[in-house]
């Protein structure tokens, strides 16, 4: 469909209930149509975009590293510094998407320069993450460009879980809420966020999608246990599964909203059924995670999101079940009890909804 | 008349209604009933349909691994026919709801079919058990394999493809390690790479000739990054050993032959996979080269961190110029 096309469409739904004031820039609005149908409109290209700048970075820092540039403190902070904000200029200045890789590529290592080269000339652990922090908040800002940005925002992220994780271990989780939270909040604001100004309108996929890798992230390292993951630091889960249950309750009851169920038996025994299943995993809050993740996303039609989550759930299942200290014979009576419930339910679901279509 | 059923086709996108938005004074109420009304939000058959799945999915998943975990139990106690009985009583229930159950969903059915197939699997596990036979044995793999060949064919799904796909590949490994021991590696792996180059071929039959109703393109997409991988490692493995082998001849005929019609494939049928898989590991194997001859590769690193942009971005740039110039012919067609 031509970018004329789909606007004519977009007008046509949106002439049934917007008044006449209705007033928007073709011109622009087709040129960014096109624009963004060439650069971004295959996965295969967005896949190439990512791994290629990856593979250069590496080879750089190799470069650097062998070059010996970690003899000389001061050179690896300039060079970090040179690097993270000419990324963010030339994101800026040349506006094009498929720069994109050479532009990340800089930037990432830049930020990691600049870490290393803090820590080397023993500057404090706070000054250099702050410095790190302060180079994503305006790469997350200033900088043009869909990649750009999603670096930006999971390096803000990072750096933010790091700090915490290293000062008040006690705490190491709530970042990880914190993320959760504003994914929530991103994700289900999206009309208000994206009408309220151009710039937000522009940061909203990035942010989105940065949020998204940001709180999966969370989680798988959550996952890593005892070992080097963050539950090494502090290992009482109850806040994060509280607060995650809380999202999760509170999109089942959206969807409850939108599936129009009305009958009180019907609503009791929906919340009965999820809180049954999160009262199981309480312990393993990478499962409730996954799970709020899956349904965030595939409330509001992520499909890609939908099914990077519904992969992490089989891990983090797989998982859950691998790290249980029982025997085969529990573990199968464990598997087997929920498999048959879910069968009988979806039984009890098809006769309830063919029952609803018939009415 | 093309056009407007393009224009049905097609659906309005999330970047569409954000790129409408900026340019305009769209009040948010509306962008909101919109994003709900194109269906980029899920509706409430997608949701109905969601549900349908995902329990019926989890369910007769969490039902089977439960029992193959009971199975793996120590269970020395049961009589060999005991177990060898209850597996195939469960194997031969869920075939018969595929086989007679006439109301039942195609979807569903065959979802049963793949879980029956997982089931053969634990049979032949558990007769290997019984009888001594190791559990990795490579022809209890071949016999998997060849028992579940005839629902793979005619079941046309491809998560059952996959399985099916992924045993062939496992049997052979185990054959070269059980077998045919004299194989040297590359050997191996240029056989491994002749069967998940053949399936591509097969599939691309198949989705030429829509023979099949689901979703095959992710399969062949797989399949095609595997096939890739196996064989660049292996061009790359030979230029370290400075291809001493004879199977490394015969590794560079076979990349030279499969890149070749790859790019041909992917040009003609507009197929961007191939067109970005090829370049990109033709990429890795010159950089492979460039590093081999060097015994202090400290300078390689910048040539190569400057390659790999260089290739990237103009590999990028042309893929995006072809995607985009297949999309308007498309149109004016």
């Amino acid at each position: 469909m031509t970018p004329k096309l789909k606007i004519n469409k977009l007008l046509q739904l949106i002439g049934a209930n917007e008044d006449t004031s209705f007033e928007y820039d073709e011109a622009r609005t087709i040129a960014a149509m096109e624009k963004h149908h060439a650069a971004y409109s295959n996965i295969i290209i967005k896949v190439l975009s990512i791994i290629g700048g990856l593979l250069a970075a590496l080879a750089l820092i190799g470069f650097l590293f062998l070059a010996g540039i970690y003899e000389s403190e001061q050179g690896l902070l300039v060079v970090g510094l040179l690097f993270a904000i000419g990324s963010i200029l030339a994101s800026r200045a040349i506006d094009h998407v498929f720069l994109d890789t050479t532009v990340i590529t800089f930037y990432a290592t830049g930020l990691i320069l600049v870490a290393v080269g803090m820590m080397a000339l023993e500057y404090s652990f706070e000054s250099s993450i702050l410095l790190v922090a302060l180079l994503s908040c305006i790469g997350i800002f200033l900088s043009k460009g869909y990649m750009m940005v999603l670096t930006a925002v999971i390096s803000l992220n990072a750096t933010i879980v790091i700090f915490v994780m290293e000062r008040l271990p006690t705490m190491v989780l709530l970042p990880v809420l914190l993320i959760g939270v504003v994914l929530f909040v991103i994700t289900s604001l999206e009309a208000k966020l994206i009408t309220s100004s151009e710039i937000v309108n522009s940061l909203f996929a990035p942010l989105q999608a940065g949020y998204f890798i940001s709180f999966l992230s969370c989680m798988l390292f959550i996952t890593m246990g005892h070992t080097f993951g963050l539950f090494m630091f502090y290992h009482n889960p109850v806040v994060l599964s509280i607060g995650i249950d809380v999202g999760i309750l509170l999109l089942i009851t959206k969807i409850i909203n939108k599936m129009a169920v009305r009958e009180l038996k019907h609503i009791v025994m929906i919340y009965a059924f999820a809180l049954l299943i999160l009262a199981c995993v309480f312990y393993a809050p990478y499962i409730a995670g996954a799970l709020f993740i899956l349904i965030l996303t595939y409330y509001y039609g992520y499909k890609a999101q939908v099914v990077i989550s519904f992969v992490a759930l089989l891990y983090f299942v797989f998982k859950f079940y691998y790290d249980l200290q029982m025997s085969l014979l529990v573990k199968s009576g464990l598997l087997f009890v929920p498999g048959v419930i879910m069968i009988a339910l979806w039984f009890y679901v098809t006769k309830q909804l063919k029952h609803h279509e018939e009415n | 008349m093309l056009n407007i059923s393009i224009m049905e086709e097609e659906k309005i996108t999330r970047q569409d209604v954000h790129i409408l938005s900026r340019n305009s004074n769209w009040a948010e109420d509306s962008v909101r009933e919109t994003l709900v009304s194109s269906e980029i939000y899920a509706s409430k058959s997608s949701w109905t349909n969601l549900l349908r799945y995902t329990l019926l999915g989890t369910g007769i998943a969490f039902t089977l691994v439960g029992i193959i975990f009971f199975f793996a139990f120590n269970w020395n106690e049961l009589h060999k026919f005991v177990k060898l009985g209850m597996i195939e009583a469960l194997l031969i229930a869920s075939v018969s709801l595929v086989l007679f159950n006439k109301r039942m969903d195609e979807k569903i059915k065959n979802f049963i079919l793949a879980g029956a197939s997982v089931l053969v699997g634990v049979l032949f596990a558990v007769y290997g058990q019984i009888y001594q036979t190791g559990a990795n044995a490579y022809d209890f793999f071949l016999g998997w394999t060849l028992s579940i060949a005839l629902w793979a064919l005619f079941s046309g799904f491809p998560v059952l493809w996959f399985i099916f796909l992924l045993l062939c590949n496992t049997t052979m490994v185990l054959y070269e390690q059980q077998v045919a021991v004299n194989w040297s590696k590359p050997y191996l792996y240029n056989v491994l790479f002749l069967i998940n180059a053949l399936f591509i071929v097969l599939m691309e039959f198949v989705y030429n000739r829509k023979l099949v109703k689901d979703k095959l393109r992710w399969l062949i997409s797989v399949t095609s990054l595997a096939a890739t991988t196996i064989i660049t490692t292996l061009i790359c493995i030979g230029i370290f050993d400075n291809g001493s082998e004879n199977a490394f001849t015969l590794s560079v005929v076979l990349a030279l032959v499969f890149f070749a019609l790859a790019v041909w494939y992917g040009y003609t049928h507009r197929q961007l996979i191939y067109l970005a898989l090829v370049p990109f590991a033709v990429m890795i194997i010159i950089i492979a080269l460039i590093i081999q001859p060097l015994r202090e590769p400290i300078g390689a690193f910048l040539v190569i961190s400057v390659f790999i942009i260089a290739v990237t971005t103009l590999l990028i740039t042309q893929l995006v110029k072809l995607n985009k110039r297949w999309h308007d012919t498309k149109i004016e067609d």
